[in-house]
């Protein structure tokens, strides 16, 4: 999934209501360029696969350290 | 300091700041002044990581790896984790918004009664946090380098004032991406003096083998012990909600990719953070540790506060330490000869095992010598700080690094204090600005661009003053670090919870979250002063209230028919 589908749901706010509000109602919000937010990222192809990126080095730097203290002790 | 010195920290800072300000020239409007908008991830990056470190984070954090070892870098493990959700659900939001602040989100999704409510708890928190940000690093070098406490706190405080006010974000970010330079310049070339300064036996797999022996390789531990502050899951947890409140929702960290030209400028500085940021800490602790090893070999001072032991000799407990003094230099003998005998011990199983065991024993007199002496110092000087950590690499690069690297020391020490206090005071004008000013003297008024302007300078002016005042005051406040960490961590909870609301419970609406808050906080607040939990606990508690109590009244307000709310107020 292409989390750029997502995010503009997760901001839609309800009305005083609790429902959340029409798209219509919410379009006068929106700014013009708006659509921005769905580029993709310069590199990688999603940003599924920068965030991928991210966790994966946390991992690596995880088991790296674990390894270090592992081999001191 | 040398002449040397002297030149390189004034052409350092004075670069800086010129730089700053060329860089920033032009910048004639609030939009400009608030919110730059032209912003490529790498100075976005820079400038979260800027904000940040503050300038206790280059003292303190070699300090904390030579007293208690590398476990704290597992503090940050939940901080990628926090960049992930803020990217793919905090930033498009704002930007969709068009917000200066993340309290202006606030009252699009709930009132502005809500929206009050954040921002007066952010600056009550960060305006006092912005004194400690100058108050630290100013008691620290004055101490140590017998300036004037006063006017470091001046000194340091007019001088963000002036580039803060004259260029705005612009000015303050462009100037960060400096001082990281700067920052992390100076600690590489620290880390390859004290590797240089290690006895020729000791390299560095065998300066690590040390540290591991007397366990300060303890880097990530998986045991589940909540007792045990730093370990893999309080790092991946707690250390989650903390970046999620502070990167997500404190205006000092959201204003830095809020100036980013698109969404994706933004979530890359974010993620840029994400990655560099446990490396960047690892680093720092392990510097820490190199200092350890160095002072296996070479002698260290009894206590690392050099001025505060001077004064306590000059106290009739002048014996009492002269006497431990003593048998320091007896015991360290000892602790060094064994040290030398771990390290010719080779690779056989029975005489490692024999000279660990000889270290560690010889480690712990040291190490009770210098307790002892703590406790005299404390008695000889009552209210006096008796934990020398943050002294120990700042004494370190005045001993030892040869002249005009301590400039330069020096140099990132101001940088890294003048960095995060800029942050927080264009944060403290903004949202005085544009959340409470704005919205609530000026919502009807005619466009007055220039008008706003000046309003947004004179309240960054403002908070600079407060900022030196709370400084200036501060010393007057018993432990007041851990107090001003408190308080934030009393309020984050709260505030994270508001926005956790927001974005994923959209039934809920600006009543129920009000009081959910509300009540969050005299709970929190009731915690602190009632019982003896962790403060760091508070956050996930605070936001955890709030999101259960939101969800409660707002099912007992439909529940009762009371659907129909107070008309929301317009903005």
């Amino acid at each position: 999934m292409n989390e750029n589908d997502r995010a503009p749901a997760l901001g839609i706010p309800p009305n005083e209501d609790g429902a959340p509000m029409e798209a219509d109602a919410l379009a006068p919000a929106l700014p013009p360029d708006a659509t921005s937010i769905d580029d993709p990222p310069p590199f990688l192809g999603s940003w599924r696969n920068v965030y991928l990126v991210v966790l994966g080095e946390l991992a690596a730097l995880v088991i790296l350290f674990y390894a270090v203290t592992r081999w001191v002790s | 300091m040398t002449a040397l010195d002297w030149i390189v920290l004034a052409s350092t800072i004075g670069f800086i700041g010129i730089y700053g300000a060329w860089r920033s020239r032009g910048v004639a409007n609030m939009e400009g002044y608030l919110r730059d908008g032209s912003l490529r991830w790498p100075t976005i990056g820079l400038s979260i990581m800027a904000t940040q470190a503050s300038a206790i984070t280059f003292l303190s954090t070699p300090g904390q790896a030579f007293d208690d070892g590398m476990r704290f870098v597992q503090f940050y493990f939940g901080l990628p984790l926090a960049m992930i959700v803020i990217s793919a659900v905090f930033v498009p939001i704002y930007h969709r918004l068009k917000v200066y602040t993340a309290y202006e989100y606030l009252e699009h999704r709930f009132d502005h009664r809500v929206r009050y409510l954040g921002a007066v708890l952010f600056l009550i928190q960060r305006g006092l946090a912005a004194g400690i940000t100058i108050y630290a690093p100013s008691i620290i070098l004055s101490s140590i380098m017998g300036w004037r406490l006063d006017w470091m706190i001046v000194i340091i405080g007019l001088i963000v004032i002036g580039y803060t006010v004259s260029g705005g974000v612009r000015a303050v970010s462009q100037t960060q991406k400096q001082q990281m330079v700067v920052m992390m310049g100076g600690m590489v070339v620290a880390a390859a003096v004290i590797v240089w300064r290690l006895p020729d036996q000791v390299s560095i797999p065998a300066a690590v083998g040390l540290a591991g022996v007397l366990d300060r390789m303890n880097v990530v531990s998986f045991d589940l012990d909540f007792n045990s502050r730093y370990n893999f899951w309080s790092g991946i947890t707690g250390g989650f909600f903390l970046a999620l409140s502070y990167f997500g929702t404190d205006q000092s960290q959201v204003q830095r990719y809020l100036s980013g030209r698109s969404v994706a400028e933004s979530r890359l500085g974010l993620l840029f953070n994400g990655m560099f940021k446990v490396p960047m800490q690892a680093f720092i602790l392990f510097i820490g540790i190199l200092v350890f090893v160095f002072y296996l070999f070479t002698q260290p001072p009894l206590f690392f506060n050099q001025a505060a032991l001077q004064r306590a000799h000059a106290t009739e407990h002048a014996p009492a330490l002269q006497a431990l003094e003593a048998r320091y230099d007896a015991a360290f003998a000892a602790q060094r000869q064994a040290a030398e005998k771990w390290i010719d011990a080779g690779s056989d199983d029975a005489s490692l095992a024999l000279a660990r065991d000889e270290l560690r024993a010889a480690a712990a007199h040291t190490k009770a010598i210098r307790t002892e002496a703590k406790s005299v110092i404390a008695t000889a000087l009552p209210g006096t700080e008796t934990k020398d950590a943050d002294y120990v690499f700042l004494s370190f690069v005045l001993r030892y690094l040869p002249s005009g690297l301590v400039g330069l020391l020096i140099a990132v020490i101001l940088c890294a204090a003048m960095s995060s206090t800029a942050s927080e005071l264009t944060a403290l004008g903004s949202t005085s600005t544009i959340d409470l000013y704005k919205r609530a003297f000026a919502s009807g008024a005619a466009p007055n661009p220039r008008r706003d302007l000046l309003v947004s300078k004179g309240f960054t002016v403002l908070w600079g003053l407060v900022a030196i005042g709370f400084a200036s005051f501060a010393s007057l406040v018993d432990n007041l670090i851990e107090a001003v960490n408190i308080l934030g961590s009393i309020f984050y909870g709260t505030v994270l919870g508001l926005f956790v609301v927001g974005f994923f419970l959209k039934r809920i609406t600006a009543t129920p979250v009000l009081l959910g808050a509300l009540v969050a906080q005299t709970v929190v607040a009731g915690l602190y002063f009632l019982s003896d939990l962790g403060f760091l606990w508070f956050n996930v508690i605070g936001c955890g209230i709030v999101v259960v109590l939101s969800a409660l009244f707002e099912a007992l307000r439909n529940f009762g028919g009371g659907g129909r709310p107070a008309p929301a107020s317009s903005p």
